[in-house]
């Protein structure tokens, strides 16, 4: 099997996408620019790996080619932490401390609830063992940690089956010297165990949210270096030799970093999508754009400014279980910012005891799926109701294993919304596509609006497998102007894996005034990220030396947020950072503070190297041939009367050719619906293009 | 059963139309709110977010507003209302605002600034948009607005509902006034006018919406949206038995007296519970006393707002609709209705949150097993502040802590967290240290004080600061160091909470919950306990 294609296996690279309904594998010709094959299967929950690997059999086989590497957007870290199935984890927390993780800030997620739930720490008490040992602010060690006080906390975890240890200790972004000795004398004492220091993982102070990101990583981290061997091994066997990760900040890692920091992939399967959409962005030179990703399960949205992904320096692992929010697990590690909600194909609707039509969060997920899949869905979804009006023909989804049945997604919508209501079915299928569509315009807003952005000056880039079904109603409904649907929607962020950059973000925190800061103490702050930067980047197989971006966090003394902003290279003396702040904090708010001085809270380094060079890739000419011709479906309205519309396969659309909705274009793996009154056109890539009026 | 029959909600407007509309108006709030929080300077504001937004309709109503501190939202409504009792509809013209914070005209607080502004479709003032801000300082005896007084015209400037803005140009009268008032007044002056665009935002929002539904259409769901809260709170109210509860708590102290339980400072709350209904009466509740616990009616009104919301389930769209069926009757003059010139600044803190454990004490009996354990009973604020001799300026910490909950049927009760009527966040030790001359020694969970049962009571806190200088200042501001939260379903109390100042020549004493102008030197320790929630069912008890 391995044999047979090695002659081309380092130009192929294979991406694959776990998504929480389908698994996505698609193979890149690097050489030549081209998609030459994508495969699409239901995802394993219990080990995603295996349906990694049976795509990569799959492509195997019907190609007869190898592939060079695997790169990979993976939910392992995320499942491991949402099923609570990680390590057997200890912390150790400065006297006085153990705590902090319990207590996180006190705030409850859910005001009126008298049973409340949040969630529960990582590590329960009895395995948070506390050092006698006291840092201060500034890196001072007034407690020492002493030789014979390591020994102790070193035999506390030998009793205990412990398979995973995180070490916090207070401020230790500014002298880390007491995690190290620990760190030591664990690794030492416990081969095997998982070791994870903050200082480390996130050099960053805010001891809640950097214990947290600390214990996360430890929690997780046996579970996801088992993975990537397992993954990679299977890979080897099968002549690819190499595996890299896409990390929450839509960068490229291998294997091996990877598994040191695995709570930096929490948000990897996301990510690759939001990757993709940027690259088509500079490909088309479609200006800003918001990425909307919907699959059966959630629904995603990110903003690209000026070519770049929006970044956020904190979120929320796991904080939402059931659809209640319970705080979830904040993680300081740089990720793509994504507003998401359990809004997707696989949403249910239903009817509350007042008889108010509700739809979500509760989903069929993939198993049974919507009920229209023949699979024991009893209930209806949002699939359901598209499938209902006509929406979505039998082979909708491209992938196949699946086949759509009608008469049950009919049936359950009848049973569960369209009698008890005494509506007809299409006015029920209406009615839970328009609250679908609304629940996801309001996300749209939130990713925009609410971070003071205009959606008016935005390209929707629609993708996922339920993205172009949904998104020409909920561009009208939000006023973008101009929707752009990629080639291969179904398969965008598997794409995306093969895009991004090898990428590596590092973070110290230093909380000086700007001028208590000298250019000497500043280039030595920034040499310390650039030397770990190095040592990722000796562990990437890609050649060449990193690109390294300098940035701060500056706020006024007193604010308790501060603004990030690139930092020159050459001129980093400490005027320079007053003035950086200064100027942006006008531009912002319209006035300076002069009187107040300012602060320079963190250091920041982003290091990356560009793996692929070119253009968007261009499709595989069996997809352009693929598919059934031009035909009529009949779609049919709220009031149940039908109408006649054309579909079309994607690639019967040519470049520069316009058409005037209603349309229905059918795609591998996606629908897409082209209103009444929007003008469809294609891009030379095969985006095509739609938007309002003649 | 026909139960469908009697819960149906009849909709006149298109049902799909009224959840979409519906869904936005709340969506409304959380974007006014997130226009405030990126705007304003305070930290209190933009961290611990001490803010509230709501939509009223032209009554003055709440019909929708966001995940917000429930002490401030149930008051929303007696805020408007106190307004449009000065202001009526007729008087307002589009890009108006009032503004408010009177205690004695519906407001909870005098930090707590509520601004209106009107929203018009073409038959006139449709509803208003509405925000209420915490603000760190409206004048007073001391920096914070915050100090133990015996009346509230030392507790800061009181603002009845006066024209702030009057088409649109900021009444320069009132600014002038108003800031010349107010301590480091350029940053109040930041956060008043992120409240504007705040307002200004909600005000467009909802103008889009009658361009497009129409004025009619929205109006008519306002008013649905109100019904669909009510039949909910109303659902969940009809299957609590009917009958009559009482119970009776006293609070530790008002800053200048202590009740060790035989003092003024009784609570005495019966409630009636008929069909789908209450009335939750004070009769038997102490007079108003010197020191600022007392509560305006508005925070009264609140914690009973907040007790049908969660008897609810928690799932409850807040607004005036669900706040219908609960009927509130406070003697005036008393503790729970105080009248000027009443001292309040610490009612809405203390007294709401106590008016809670005391209101589910009574309902005990009738919630069965849904009964809980009662909690901390307080925001548990604490202040500190002088000279820092390390970085040579001035500096004050004021922080909340959090305390035990009652536990529940669904297990024990939340440990270290806000309970209740309040929701702000704690301050990062490693940025507190960073900023102030105070080392925290411990901030840890109370061993054993949650009471004990079959699920016990969640842990107070334990928090040790120790002073890096010489004459600082301290003040404590909290409860239950006397009386203990009660235990449901044969469940133990909570232990108490405790304040100690060690000294460093070996010396110490107790403190008390409430303790104003205390007095640390270099090395002396401050240490605070709170007090643990009461535990839920006898400890033997098999989870039947």
């Amino acid at each position: 099997m391995a044999g047979s294609g090695s002659a081309a296996a380092p130009q192929i690279a294979l991406g694959i996408d776990v998504g929480g309904t389908f698994t996505d594998v698609i193979a890149l010709d690097l050489a030549a620019g081209r998609i030459v094959a994508s495969f699409k299967l239901p995802t394993t929950p219990d080990d995603p790996s295996i349906a990694a690997v049976t795509g990569t059999e799959r492509y195997l086989e019907r190609t007869g080619m190898g592939a060079g590497a695997v790169y990979h957007g993976s939910t392992i870290g995320t499942n491991t932490l949402i099923q609570k199935r990680g390590a057997r984890t200890a912390l150790i927390a400065t006297e006085g401390f153990r705590d902090i993780l319990a207590l996180r800030r006190q705030a409850r997620p859910r005001l009126y609830d008298l049973e409340p739930r949040i969630s529960p720490p990582l590590v329960p008490r009895e395995r948070r063992l506390e050092a006698h040992e006291r840092m201060t602010h500034d890196g001072g060690a007034l407690t020492p940690l002493e030789p014979a006080e390591i020994e102790r906390i070193v035999d506390g975890l030998r009793a205990d089956g412990i398979e995973a240890v995180a070490v916090c200790l207070l401020h230790a972004y500014a002298n880390d010297g007491h995690e190290q000795a620990l760190g030591e004398a664990i690794r030492a004492a416990l081969p095997g165990v998982f070791v994870s220091i903050s200082s480390d993982v996130t050099s960053e102070f805010r001891e809640y949210e950097r214990t947290s990101t600390v214990v996360v990583n430890a929690y997780i981290g046996p579970t996801v270096r088992d993975y990537l061997l397992r993954l990679g091994g299977e890979l080897t066997t099968r002549g690819i030799p190499r595996l890299a990760v896409v990390k929450s900040n839509g960068g490229l890692s291998s294997a091996a970093n990877a598994e040191r920091y695995p709570v930096h992939l929490i948000e990897s399967g996301p990510a690759a999508g939001v990757i993709a959409t940027a690259a088509l962005g500079a490909a088309e030179g479609l200006g800003e754009l918001i990425a909307f990703d919907m699959g059966g399960t959630t629904a995603k949205v990110g903003v690209i400014q000026q070519g770049q992904p929006r970044l956020s320096t904190e979120f929320h692992a796991d904080r939402f279980v059931d659809g209640r929010d319970v705080g979830g697990y904040p993680i300081k590690s740089p990720v793509i910012d994504l507003i998401e909600i359990g809004s997707g194909g696989g949403s249910i609707a239903w009817l509350d005891p007042f008889g108010v039509l509700k739809v979500g969060p509760e989903s069929a997920g993939a198993d049974p799926g919507p009920a229209c899949y023949g699979r024991g869905g009893t209930r209806p979804t949002v699939t359901d109701a598209h499938v209902a009006l006509g929406h979505i023909g039998a082979d909708g989804f491209g992938s196949e294993d699946l086949e759509i049945q009608v008469d049950l997604a009919r049936g359950v919508l009848a049973e569960a919304i369209a009698r008890p209501l005494g509506w007809t079915v299409e006015r029920a299928a209406w009615g839970v596509l328009t609250l679908a569509n609304a629940n996801m315009a309001e996300v749209v807003r939130l990713a925009t609006l609410r971070r003071g952005l205009d959606p008016r000056d935005f390209a929707l880039v629609a993708f996922g497998g339920a993205g172009p079904l949904h998104a020409t109603e909920i561009a009208r409904e939000v006023g973008v102007p101009r929707l752009v649907i990629p080639p291969y929607p179904g398969l965008f962020s598997a794409i995306g894996t093969m895009l991004g950059d090898v990428r590596h973000d590092l973070v110290q925190t230093l909380l000086r005034r700007t001028g208590d800061l000298d250019g000497a103490s500043l280039e030595e702050g920034f040499a310390r990220l650039e030397a770990r930067a190095q040592a990722l980047f000796a562990e990437e197989e890609a050649a060449g030396a990193p690109i390294l971006e300098r940035h701060a966090d500056l706020r006024f003394e007193g604010q308790m947020f501060e603004k990030t902003l690139p930092v020159a290279r050459n001129r980093a003396g400490d005027a320079d950072l007053d003035g950086i702040f200064r100027a942006a904090y006008r531009a912002d708010y319209g006035y300076d503070l002069p009187e107040q001085p300012v602060e320079v809270v963190n250091l920041r380094l982003v290091a990356r190297r560009p793996v692929r060079q070119g253009g968007w890739p261009a499709a595989a000419e069996a997809e352009r041939a693929a598919g059934p011709g031009r035909r009529r479906r009949t779609i049919l309205a709220a009031d149940g009367s039908g109408r006649e519309v054309e579909v079309l396969p994607r690639w019967a659309i040519g470049e520069g050719e316009e058409l005037m909705g209603p349309l229905i274009i059918e795609d591998f793996g996606a629908t897409i619906r082209v209103l009444d009154g929007q003008r469809l056109g294609a891009l030379q890539s095969g985006t095509l293009v739609i938007e309002d009026g003649e | 059963m026909t139960t469908e029959d009697t819960t149906r909600l009849e909709l006149a407007s298109d049902p799909v139309t009224f959840e979409v509309v519906r869904g936005g108006l709340y969506a409304i709030c959380e974007e006014m709110k997130s226009v405030m929080t990126r705007a304003a300077f305070s930290p209190l504001l933009s961290l611990s977010s001490d803010l509230s937004c709501a939509l009223l309709d032209h009554d003055g109503d709440v019909v929708a507003q966001g995940n917000d501190i429930p002490v401030h939202l149930g008051a929303m409504p007696f805020s408007a209302k106190g307004i449009l009792q000065r202001f009526p509809l007729d008087s307002w013209r589009p890009g108006d605002a009032v503004l408010s914070n009177d205690p004695y005209s519906g407001g909870s607080h005098l930090p707590d600034m509520t601004i209106i502004s009107p929203i018009f479709d073409d038959a006139g003032v449709l509803g208003f948009a509405a925000s209420r801000v915490h603000w760190p300082d409206i004048g007073g005896s001391a920096p914070g607005s915050s100090a133990v007084t015996d009346e509230i015209v030392k507790e800061g400037l009181r603002i009845p509902p006066v024209r702030v803005i009057r088409d649109g140009e900021l009444d320069p009268g009132v600014s002038t006034l108003l800031f010349a008032n107010v301590r480091v007044a350029d940053d109040r002056m930041g956060d008043f006018r992120a409240q504007i665009a705040c307002n200004q935002r909600g005000v467009d929002r909802v103008g889009g919406l009658i361009d497009r539904y129409g004025g009619g259409a929205v109006r008519r769901i306002l008013a649905e949206t109100q019904d669909y809260s009510q039949r909910m709170v109303e659902r969940a109210l009809a299957e609590l038995p009917d009958g009559s509860y009482r119970a009776s708590q006293h609070l530790d102290g008002d800053g200048y007296i202590e009740d060790p339980g035989n003092g003024p400072l009784v609570l005495s709350v019966r409630i009636d519970k008929s069909g789908a209904a209450i009335r939750c009466d004070f009769a038997g509740t102490g007079r108003q006393t010197r020191g600022p616990i007392n509560a305006p009616i508005s925070v009264t009104a609140s914690a009973c707002y907040y007790l049908a919301l969660a008897l609810s389930g928690g799932d409850v769209p807040p607004n005036s609709g669900a706040y219908r069926p609960v009927e509130v009757a406070a003697p005036e003059g008393s503790l729970v209705n105080c009248v000027y010139p009443a001292p309040v600044v610490s009612g809405n803190t203390e007294m709401s949150n106590r008016l809670i454990d005391l209101m589910f004490e009574a309902l005990a009996p009738a919630m069965g097993r849904q009964a809980i354990g009662g909690s901390y009973g307080t925001a548990g604020v604490f202040a500190v502040g002088g000279h820092d001799p390390i970085r040579d300026r001035p500096f004050i910490h004021v922080e909340t802590l959090g305390g035990g909950m009652g536990a529940s049927r669904a297990g024990p009760g939340l440990d270290g967290h806000r309970t209740h009527m309040g929701n702000t966040m704690n301050l990062p030790i490693e940025a507190s240290e960073a900023a102030s001359p105070v080392l925290i020694e411990r901030y840890e969970l109370v061993d054993g004080s949650g009471g004990g049962g079959r699920w016990p009571g969640g842990r107070g806190v334990r928090r040790v600061l120790r002073s890096l200088a010489d004459e600082v200042k301290f003040s404590l501001l909290f409860e239950r160091a006397l009386h203990p939260a009660h235990g449901a379903l044969g469940g133990e109390p909570g232990r108490v909470a405790s304040f100690r100042l060690e000294r460093t020549d070996g010396g110490g004493e107790r403190l008390s919950s409430k303790t104003e102008a205390g007095s640390l030197n270099r090395g002396d320790r401050l240490l605070m306990e709170t007090a643990g929630g009461g535990g839920w069912g006898e400890t033997d008890a098999e989870d039947a």
